[in-house]
């Protein structure tokens, strides 16, 4: 068991260096790397953006050394500064990250409650009619894009702008558990043991816990961690629309602003929870359930 | 076939038809200003009304239906080839190759969609043509959403690898690249199909997502991001209610590929 979590963690922890790597890559070879838009200014004169050339400078290191010196300060907390806001990313970051959590947090228990329900309820009533509804229920959250559900939720008003951000990410999770939770619950339920359970007369809650919820629970926990990852890319539209102060929103405002380091730090911290929380959901996770014996 | 399945074809089907037939239904093209008549409501000129430049609706809608359904499956076909190299080639040869593209593929799905779209769109140059932002963004969906297909490719290919019909042929003396051709993939082209249809409609959502944050197709090139962008004016939508003709057609477009392709990909 330990071992494993070892082994998981490095690997958490190699793929995101690999993928701060590209990143630095990335950023170094996009066009206009280097070139500060004062530049284009001509109230700044011939000595002043000869001054600002010099400033923004590339430091002339490859890739490699300039990313190892950048870990080297982020182990500091020192993320750099980011050239749109002007300010230490690791404040921004610092700054706009409870919001972020408080929204996905929030989405996250709504949209999983809300699913997990629906589909066991689906499947012990095991209604035609109560499927169709609820499966056509997810199928119309599923065929939205998440910023029009934003949207819609903005149009709707009565929320303020988190409990808007936590409302819509619930609905984008929650169709995604139903239909998951659904067919796991569905085919666990066509099992042997489900049948005899049944004809043995166990009654209905126990049958649900015992024979359902436990034997499925370590394939439905397996989804834990895609789905943060799921919450924290819906984060982007919703917070944009809603207008919530989040990571999503500081993201955006940074690709429109083109500032790739604050970019790309707000993607590796995301990437770096995503994969944190699909770890835990493996830990989580029992050791044996129905879909894996 | 399902009746419910077979109406959901031929809606779809009507809907690319009159789509691919944009300019010979709408004459005048999407980018025209009737500068007479901005912001007018629906009538037998136009039958959706015009937007506030004066460009007819229904003529930017079904340019824009042009460009997002022509284009997501060119993306969605972009995406299953990359991942059905990278994943026949880790879980047919195995080994080094097979661990080295696993952990590309990793770290592609360790990323959220949006934010990996972001970041590397913003690398790109953001005020480009309006045929530049459309190649830049269906291409970009196209080589960033192979490790989903490729993840699922590896496990089919690493199973069939195992099959009798392969060992057999391989005992036979079938070389790497006759064993690949006529045997594995011809074996693999169901997954490969499924595959690319559950890729068309997320690269839809994804576009529209793009569309709608500022960053996907740009004016006046009109694609359903860049339409449901439109709908943020909500005043206008609220007096107007024909200009969510964009969000119906995208709900109609995305309930048939529901109906005809069960989508079972969670992580975009």
């Amino acid at each position: 068991m330990r071992a494993r979590l070892v082994r998981s963690l490095t690997t958490v922890l190699l793929t995101v260096l690999l993928g701060g790597l590209i990143a630095a890559a990335l950023v170094r070879r996009s066009p206009g790397f280097g070139i500060d838009e004062r530049e284009f200014d001509a109230r700044y004169g011939e000595d002043g953006i000869r001054h600002i050339r010099e400033e923004a400078k590339p430091s002339g290191r490859g890739i490699l050394p300039d990313y190892l010196r950048f870990l080297a300060h982020a182990a500091t907390g020192d993320l750099g500064i980011s050239a749109s806001f002007h300010r230490p990313v690791s404040a921004l970051l610092a700054e706009r990250f409870p919001e972020t959590m408080h929204s996905a947090g929030a989405g996250l228990a709504f949209g999983w409650t809300a699913g997990m329900l629906l589909a066991l309820a689906a499947t012990a009533l095991a209604r035609p009619t109560f499927d169709l509804g609820a499966g056509a229920a997810a199928a119309l959250f599923l065929c939205l894009p998440s910023s029009v559900l934003a949207l819609a939720m903005m149009l709707a008003g009565g929320l303020g702008e988190n409990r808007a951000a936590a409302a819509v990410i619930a609905l984008v999770i929650f169709p995604r558990v139903f239909r998951y939770a659904r067919a796991i619950l569905g085919r666990t339920a066509a099992a042997p043991h489900v049948l005899m359970a049944r004809a043995k007369g166990v009654p209905p809650l126990r049958l649900l816990w015992a024979h359902l919820i436990r034997p499925s629970a370590a394939a439905i926990l397996a989804l834990l961690g895609v789905s943060v990852s799921v919450a924290f890319g819906a984060a982007i539209p919703v917070e944009v629309l809603c207008d919530s102060p989040g990571l999503g929103q500081l993201a955006w405002q940074a690709a429109l602003k083109r500032d790739l380091p604050l970019l790309i730090d707000i993607t590796l911290v995301v990437s770096l929870l995503a994969g944190i929380s699909g770890l835990a959901a493996d830990v989580l996770r029992p050791s044996r359930g129905v879909e894996e014996s | 076939m399902k009746p419910l399945r077979r109406a959901a074809i031929i809606l779809l089907a009507a809907i690319y038809l009159a789509a691919l037939s944009a300019g010979w239904i709408a004459p005048a093209g999407y980018a025209r200003q009737f500068r007479e008549s901005p912001g007018v409501r629906p009538s037998a000129m136009f039958l959706l009304g015009t937007d506030e430049l004066g460009r007819d609706s229904f003529a930017r809608l079904l340019y824009g239906s042009r460009v997002s359904l022509t284009l997501a499956p060119a993306a969605a076909a972009l995406a299953t080839l990359v991942g059905a190299v990278a994943g026949v080639g880790a879980g047919y040869w195995g080994g080094w190759i097979d661990t080295c593209l696993a952990r590309v593929m990793d770290l592609f799905l360790s990323v959220p969609w949006l934010f990996l779209l972001l970041t590397v769109r913003a690398a790109l140059p953001l005020n480009v043509r309006p045929l530049e932002s459309i190649g830049i963004t269906f291409l970009l969906l196209g080589l960033l959403g192979w490790a989903g297909p490729a993840r699922v490719l590896r496990a089919a290919a690493r199973d069939m690898k195992s099959e009798d019909f392969m060992i057999q042929a391989r005992a036979r003396g079938c070389g790497p690249l006759r064993l690949l051709r006529f045997h594995l993939l011809p074996n693999l082209a169901p997954v490969l199909a499924a595959q690319f249809w559950t890729s068309v409609p997320l690269f839809i959502l994804s576009e529209a997502n793009l569309g709608f944050l500022g960053l996907g197709v740009a004016e006046p090139l009109p694609s359903w991001g860049n339409l449901l962008a439109g709908l943020q004016n909500m005043d206008a939508v609220s007096s107007c209610p024909w200009r969510l003709a964009p969000l119906v057609l995208l709900l109609v477009v995305m309930a048939c590929f529901h109906l005809i392709v069960p989508m079972e990909d969670f992580s975009k």
